[in-house]
């Protein structure tokens, strides 16, 4: 062994030579050479390099391929075997130029003819050895990366030549690897898409293969037909583990299913729920009639009632599943206008003091003095809220008080934070159950019975605080009652508050209407209709009436209006404008007025944009007038609850 | 309810009275009133050819026709407005439109009858 001391930066090559002439001969080029600095290790037999190779890393391994313990290509197959990565050139005899080709083909980046080679191409054989080492070094951790791996293959001769990656990718615990053959799936693969590019045609195919202990993974395979030096055909191709992108798409396919599916039984509930509304305002409302005339008596008027009773009840759930499939699509929506907390409660006190007296219970209401009258917020919503839960408190109340308390929290010049309390002494409700007492279709169970209603209620009102960034919670004891608390924040309207008045509007639970409305239509019959139409309904409505918009923004400056009906089509100016203004208007009580288009023509009422040009929603011409009722108590100020 | 005063069918009118004779009275007497002046208004904006106005008009007509329950004056004015709300107008329309005047016509005619 001829060694030289190793420093750091040094090119570290082990020459495995058995004649000392060659192996000094190849030291005296390197000196000559100015190939840098390098220290060589010598190994005479094979066995010696293996050993070598395994206790420290050399940059090129110079190998002879005659050496006393093997001869030929065969040398190079065993380092290789061994140390897959590692950069040989070979050494060959004049008469055994062929093994220089060979061992290329086996993994060798180079080789030298002894005696045809001097100091300068044997540096740069050595140079360029290290540069393709580092080179391919990159490309396969790139490939390692990336997933990919490459693969030729020969036709004419079978042989079938795959990189490590492409091995490793389609046979992870490589049980089935002998010798680098690949799978037998690998195989058929191949050689079909082999017999692809024989036709002409353009191999980019993605195929899934079941790889042992690693279940089916996709792959993404491309190649092409090249042709070699001698004119024989190559097949060159990559194929790429694709498996993570599959099963995104897959997951992604999936995930859109179900939203789609979701959809359509949003969109179905919605509207068989909806179509159920009006035959069941009609039996309610039916029902209503025959009972309160004079011509039914006795057993049928309790027949007629429990119709009453009973539709009473499934418009409810209709009216709950229609709420639940609005927040699950996230269609529901916040509606900010200035109302009366204290008329708004009144309301409800109206609402459900019959339920309270038929089970004589003892309801009590307070508001703090602290809590501002006039906030700004959803109303409706709010009712909806408040309803829902003293519903519940009444519903499972037998005896005792149910009762409602507001009260502030916090305040600064813009919002107030109020804190509402629902009390009664009803059944209670167990620890266990109180945590998912706000789930969907939770209904409550109590000795054995279970309770009328979809279990939706209390889901609902959840998501009403929550999408409205408030929180409800409850405390309760079985047998002695139930507390449900809810805070939720409102916008204070200073401006309406220094000296200017909230409308007075109540509405009973009939749906009754007190208060102004203002018609905006220049069509003298429809005002004359419009006008007898409400009245006849609501005698105590206040209606204005004005001729265009501008004399309708006159009237909205001297008068305190509850809500707008706006003809669109007006001489001097018309809905649009009217409306556009009254959006604009520096009182809040003008600009938050609601507003009703009212049109004769389908593709006004079509118009999707009619919200973003004001309105708060429309009303069809000729008037139906049980539309025009609902419209208005939809949305004029203390709208009722559903009933 | 068919009046069996040709095709006006004067259901939605007595809705909107409410079972109120005067009330019912007032709109005959009104529609009476309001279906030349606006026949008149639709025959010289058609005159003109002035689209816009023909719109206008025959938006205008379109309310009023409502409470005569005329099904063919009704369908006739809808055309006449949906082709001017497009801002399109032709002979064949203008001749669509003299059709609807004869119509209105013949439906103040049978509304006056109807009046007594």
């Amino acid at each position: 062994m001829n060694a030289m001391p190793a420093r750091e930066q040094e090119t570290h090559i082990l020459l495995v030579e058995d004649d000392p002439a060659d192996a000094r001969l190849i030291e005296i080029y390197l000196e000559e050479s100015g190939f840098g600095d390098w220290a060589i290790d010598r190994a005479q037999t094979l066995q010696e390099a293996l050993d070598r190779l395994t206790e420290q890393d050399y940059a090129i391994v110079l190998l002879d391929l005659t050496l006393p313990d093997g001869t030929g290509p065969e040398n190079i197959r065993r380092i290789k075997s061994e140390f897959p990565d590692q950069n040989v050139v070979v050494l060959t005899g004049f008469d055994e130029r062929v093994f220089g080709m060979e061992a290329v083909q086996q993994g060798a980046q180079d080789f030298l003819v002894k005696g045809d080679y001097d100091e300068n191409s044997l540096a740069k054989t050595l140079r360029f050895s290290i540069e393709r080492q580092n080179f391919i070094r990159r490309l396969e951790e790139t490939q390692k990366i990336a997933r990919i791996g490459s693969w030729e293959f020969h036709p004419d001769s079978g042989r079938l030549i795959l990189s490590d990656q492409v091995l490793s990718l389609t046979k992870p615990d490589h049980s089935e690897v002998k010798d680098g053959l690949p799978s037998v799936q690998l195989n058929h693969l191949l050689r079909r898409i082999h017999r692809i590019a024989l036709s002409g045609r353009e191999v980019n195919l993605d195929t899934r293969m079941n790889i042992p202990g690693n279940g089916d993974r996709y792959f993404h395979v491309q190649c092409k037909l090249t042709r070699s030096s001698t004119n024989q055909e190559i097949v060159q191709g990559i194929l790429q583990d694709v498996t993570d992108r599959y099963q995104t798409e897959e997951m992604r396919k999936a995930r859109d299913l179900a939203r789609k599916s979701t959809e359509i039984r949003e969109q179905f509930i919605a509207s068989i729920s909806h179509e159920m509304r009006t035959p069941m305002n009609a039996i309610m409302g039916l029902s209503n009639v025959i009972l309160s005339g004079d011509g039914i008596q006795g057993e049928q008027k309790q027949m007629v009632q429990a119709i009453r009773d009973a539709s009473d009840i499934l418009l409810g759930i209709v009216n709950d599943i229609l709420d639940f499939s609005s927040i699950q699509a996230g269609k529901i929506q916040f509606r900010e206008q200035p109302f009366s907390i204290r008329s708004m409660c009144r309301n409800l006190e109206q609402i459900l003091g019959a339920k309270v007296r038929d089970k004589q219970l003892t309801w009590k209401m307070h508001i703090e003095d602290q809590v501002p009258d006039l906030l700004i917020g959803d109303k409706l919503r709010m009712s909806q809220i408040l309803f829902n839960l003293l519903g519940n408190a009444i519903k499972f109340t037998e005896s005792g008080q149910v009762a409602l308390y507001v009260e502030l929290i916090e305040r600064n010049s813009q919002r107030v934070k109020l804190i509402f309390r629902i009390e009664d002494t009803g059944i209670g409700i167990p620890e266990e159950a109180q945590q998912s007492i706000f789930e969907d279709f939770n209904r409550v169970k109590y000795q054995h019975k279970t309770y009328e209603g979809t279990g939706l209620g209390l889901a609902i009102t959840r998501q009403l605080v929550e999408l409205q960034q408030g929180r409800i919670w409850l405390e309760s004891q079985v047998g002695a009652g139930s507390t449900f608390f809810v805070d939720l924040s409102f916008a204070v309207e200073s401006a309406l508050a220094n000296g200017q008045h909230i409308p007075d509007v109540v509405q009973t639970a009939e749906g009754a209407f007190r208060g102004t409305i203002l018609v905006v239509e220049d069509h003298k019959m429809n005002q004359l209709v419009a006008r007898k139409t409400l009245e006849r309904q609501w005698p105590e409505v206040h209606i204005l009436m004005a001729e265009n918009g501008q004399l309708a923004l006159d009237l909205l400056e001297r008068h305190d209006v509850d809500l707008v009906l706006m003809d669109l089509q007006m001489p001097v100016m018309d809905g649009y404008q009217a409306t556009a203004q009254i959006r604009r208007h520096a009182l809040p009580r003008i600009r938050l007025v609601p507003v009703l288009a009212m049109t004769a023509n389908a593709y006004v009422s079509q118009d999707t944009q009619l919200q973003d040009k004001g309105f708060t929603d429309f009303v069809l011409k000729p008037f139906e007038p049980e539309q025009l009722f609902a419209r208005i108590l939809q949305y004029a100020p203390l709208k009722t609850i559903s009933l | 309810m068919n009046t069996g005063q040709g095709e006006i069918d004067l259901d939605y009118l007595n809705t909107m009275s409410g079972g109120d004779a005067d009330m019912r009275a007032t709109l005959l007497g009104m529609l009476i009133d309001e279906l030349p002046r606006e026949a008149s208004i639709l025959h010289d904006a058609g005159q003109r050819g002035d689209v816009a106005a023909i719109f206008q008009a025959s938006h205008s007509l379109k309310s009023t026709l409502a409470y005569t329950g005329h099904a063919e004056a009704i369908r006739l004015n809808n055309q006449i407005e949906e082709t001017s709300r497009q801002g399109k107008w032709s002979d064949e329309d203008q001749e669509q439109l003299a059709g609807l005047l004869v119509k209105i016509s013949e439906l103040i005619a049978g509304l006056t009858r109807l009046q007594g």
